[in-house]
């Protein structure tokens, strides 16, 4: 170890620093969290580029802040692992505190992120609010490529890069300050809904096979469930003549058992025996006479249909969301049924049409046409007509207590929640990049920060610095469009007509995150899906292609 | 309704008691006959012991024990009837049935009788207490054959058409619009005092006896919901149904030749 006088290393950053047991740990357990932090930040870009719906936003949001709070916990570990080393505290007692710091700032960094999401939609104008709704609609019309932008065109390939996922994730917030915005959309509204939708339901292509695979579900429950239901319903009441005669001779012999006649029995005792035949399951009238063959067998006529229908509802139900259909349906009566209809309906997820779908397909080489034009553009027409009176409904809707109100929040927290959770993740990666590398150098080296505090500056300011550096890597053909340059300058003001420093400083790092995705992501892809088995952090690829659930 | 001249001014004073106790209930006129054989062909039928148990069979259209009927009610039957009724104790089987099918006309015909009767003529307990020499008049305690216990209603129930168990089966006939707590036919009114003597002779010699005159008024009621049980431990019976009935009239019948001595109207 190299000597240093005490007044040079008064002043000094860097210094000797022990190979200390406790900077393997850190070392391991960061390179271990970075890991994570990389496959997550992967996965959360094909999230956020890929027109996320409002759960798989969510659900990825939380797994993210959670990350976060795991992220600066890490950052507090040294300091706590130093004191157990210097205070001689046992393994448990020192797992005990570090478990309890990390799920105290965790939890505070998670519910921080979650205020900060929601302040930023309680403080939204109403203006904001409708913005951001026909925004994130566009945002949809440009993942599925149907629009285009003037100055800025996207190819399919160029959307699925890793700088254009990026460009994605912060388009809304990039053309959130653009001038009269809305007086650009308008006329192409119902062509951008028309896009969004078809991008909800994984477009055309996607859409049939969804079709196909549903219908073929709904075929096996009608083959395989609902015609053995139907067929053990009739065979049941064919069976209704032969169940009335035992029914009534089994009652005729344990009444001559006791010595008696129906016929003969007198009124004072017709009660008992009609609770002793109620006892075994035939439901004859209070008013019933002993004597009364006919009443008898309509009771066992009754309890038979009434048995069948039950096991046949049932079992019918248990197939169609625990709706039930008559019995006896050919295959066309059967599909046509409004029961059906529904179910098929909203596993293929369209909420918004009340026609019938076809269960007869002209031959596989016509068939995807005749889905497209008797299918599909009806789904899609239909879901223009649902969503456009609210796409084009006056501002004032979209204020506190408007009708528009919560598509509004829910469409500023669309909006918001990609760009900050990329941003925390790169940040947070980037911040345990630099301490990994601080820590194999103190263990090859025996060199470190001499203060925690420098330390504690110096790691942040070192990771953005790196983040800053790719502002000037041009990875990325989009940075470089006319129209980008337009929306950085108007991003610029961050609303305002004049730049601003918070605006310019939002920018210059939105720029250097686009140009930082296009090495880091398939690093960072590659980790999720070698080192981590290819985990999705909660977002299961059916979310994004519409997978259909007609077989659930 | 008439009687012959002597008997008219007792049948007016009956009549005034029956206004008397005016009840809610309708009655209807009473049938302008002088003998009780002549009430069968304007609807009447009398109750006994054959024809009460009847009343089950022909409204439930039960079958019944013909046997144990006509043992049960042989004092009823026609005497060419009554005769050949204690053969049927027979041992011989086929000889009684043999002589059960004698005996089949008489009881289709009461059953069709029965099916087609408008009213009934229904005998009643009576008790005559002490001539009143100021007001002229006794007073009179009627109560049909079977007192309901805590209860001043009663029921005409009389004969067995089968029985079970030890208990025999029949039916019954209730007043809807009568019960012995009624102010109506409280009183006899007679002024003659040898025709009151007289008459009083002949209800404690037996010969003389008070029936209502009922009209059907209503459904008849299988009682399947309780057990109506009376005749104590000697003739232990149970009520199958009960016919409901609304009392018309009041008759006094000399038994010796079924002519109506009496008869008062309830009036409403």
């Amino acid at each position: 170890m190299t000597k240093i006088d005490a007044p040079s290393r008064r002043f000094a950053l860097f210094g000797p620093q022990p190979r200390a047991p406790w900077v393997w740990i850190m070392a391991l357990v960061t390179g271990v969290y970075l890991l994570v932090e990389c496959g997550f930040n992967s996965r959360l870009l094909d999230v956020v580029g890929g027109m996320p719906d409002h759960e798989a936003v969510e659900a990825i949001e939380e797994i993210g802040r959670s990350l976060s709070g795991t992220a600066l916990a890490l950052m507090f570990w040294p300091w706590v692992l130093k004191r157990a080393a210097d205070k001689r505290w046992n393994y448990l007692l020192t797992a005990l505190a570090l478990l309890v710091l990390t799920i105290v700032v965790a939890t505070a960094v998670y519910r921080g992120e979650q205020k900060l999401v929601d302040r930023i939609v309680e403080r939204s104008s109403a203006e904001q609010r409708f913005l951001a709704t026909n925004l994130v609609a566009l945002q949809g019309a440009l993942v599925s490529n149907k629009v285009l932008l003037d100055e800025l065109p996207l190819t399919p390939e160029q959307l699925r890069a890793p700088d254009g996922k990026s460009f994605l994730a912060v388009f809304p917030l990039l053309a959130l300050s653009t001038h009269e915005l809305d007086q650009v959309l308008q006329a192409q509204k119902p062509l951008i809904l028309r896009a969004m939708a078809d991008q909800l339901h994984g477009g055309e292509s996607a859409s049939y096979n969804h079709f196909l695979t549903s219908r073929e579900a709904l075929i096996e429950t009608y083959n395989d469930h609902y015609v053995p239901a139907s067929n053990a319903y009739q065979d049941s009441l064919g069976g209704i003549g032969a169940r009335q005669d035992k029914a009534w001779n089994d009652y005729l012999a344990r009444l001559r058992k006791r010595g008696v006649d129906p016929d003969n029995v007198p009124p004072a005792y017709w009660s008992d025996i009609r609770k002793d035949v109620r006892k075994r399951g035939v439901n004859v009238a209070k008013d019933w006479d002993p004597g009364d063959r006919a009443g008898f067998e309509r009771a066992v006529g009754l309890s038979v249909r009434s048995e069948s229908d039950k096991r046949f509802r049932e079992g019918v139900a248990k197939h169609l969301d625990g709706n039930s259909l008559p019995p006896g349906l050919g295959m066309g009566a059967f599909f046509s049924h409004p029961v059906v209809q529904a179910k098929w309906r909203k596993s293929l997820h369209y909420k918004n049409s009340s026609f019938t779908l076809p269960v007869e397909l002209p031959p596989q080489a016509q068939a995807p046409h005749f889905f497209n034009r008797t299918v599909y553009q009806r789904v899609l027409d239909d879901d223009v007509r649902a969503t456009l009176p609210q796409y084009t409904a006056p501002v004032d809707t979209f204020a506190d207590g408007g009708k528009n109100s919560d598509l509004g929040r829910e469409s500023l927290r669309a909006l918001a929640v990609p760009p900050i959770a990329l941003g925390f993740s790169i940040v947070g990666a980037l911040i345990h990049l630099v301490k990994l590398t601080l820590f194999v150098i103190q263990l090859i080296a025996a060199w470190g920060f001499m203060s925690g505090f420098v330390k504690g500056v110096c790691v942040p300011a070192l990771a953005l610095l790196l983040l800053a550096v790719f502002h000037f890597i041009p990875t990325s053909e989009i940075t470089r469009q006319p129209l980008y340059d337009y929306f950085e300058q108007r991003g610029a003001g961050l609303g305002a007509t004049e730049p601003n420093w918070q605006g310019r400083t939002a920018m210059y790092f939105t720029r250097a995150v686009i140009h930082a995705q296009v090495p880091a992501y398939p690093l960072f892809e590659a980790i999720r899906l070698n080192l981590l088995g290819g985990y999705e952090f909660g977002y299961e690829s059916h979310q994004k292609t519409g997978k259909s659930d007609a077989n659930k | 309704m008439r009687t012959n001249n002597s008997m008219r001014p007792l049948l007016r004073a009956a009549a005034l008691l029956a206004a008397i106790i005016a009840g809610p209930v309708h009655a209807g006129a009473l049938p302008d006959v002088q003998n009780v054989m002549q009430l069968e062909p304007e609807g009447y039928v009398a109750l006994n012991k054959i024809t009460t148990p009847l009343l089950y069979p022909v409204h439930t259209g039960k079958p019944y024990n013909t046997k144990f009927l006509l043992s049960v009610g042989r004092e009823n039957l026609p005497p060419d009837l009554g005769k050949l009724q204690p053969d049927l104790e027979d041992i011989n089987e086929f000889r009684v049935h043999a002589l059960l099918q004698q005996f089949e006309p008489y009881l289709n015909g009461r059953m069709e009788a029965l099916r087609n009767a408008k009213g009934y003529l229904v005998p009643l307990q009576a008790k005559l207490g002490e001539y009143d020499f100021q007001r002229r008049r006794f007073p009179l305690s009627l109560n049909m054959m079977v007192t309901k216990p805590k209860s001043p209603d009663s029921y005409h129930c009389a004969g067995a058409y089968d029985e079970f168990r030890h208990t025999r089966l029949s039916a019954c006939v209730s007043a809807t619009n009568w019960n012995n707590q009624n102010k109506a036919f409280q009183f006899l009114a007679i002024d003659d005092m040898q025709q009151a003597e007289h008459i009083k002779r002949q209800l404690l010699n037996k010969q003389a006896g008070f029936y209502f005159l009922m009209q059907n008024d209503g459904r008849f009621r299988v009682v399947d919901n309780a057990k109506m049980k009376y005749g104590g431990f000697m003739e232990p019976t149970l009520a199958s149904g009960v016919l409901p009935a609304r009392v018309i009239g009041l008759l006094l019948v000399d038994h010796t030749n079924s002519a109506i001595i009496l008869a008062g109207e309830m009036t409403p």
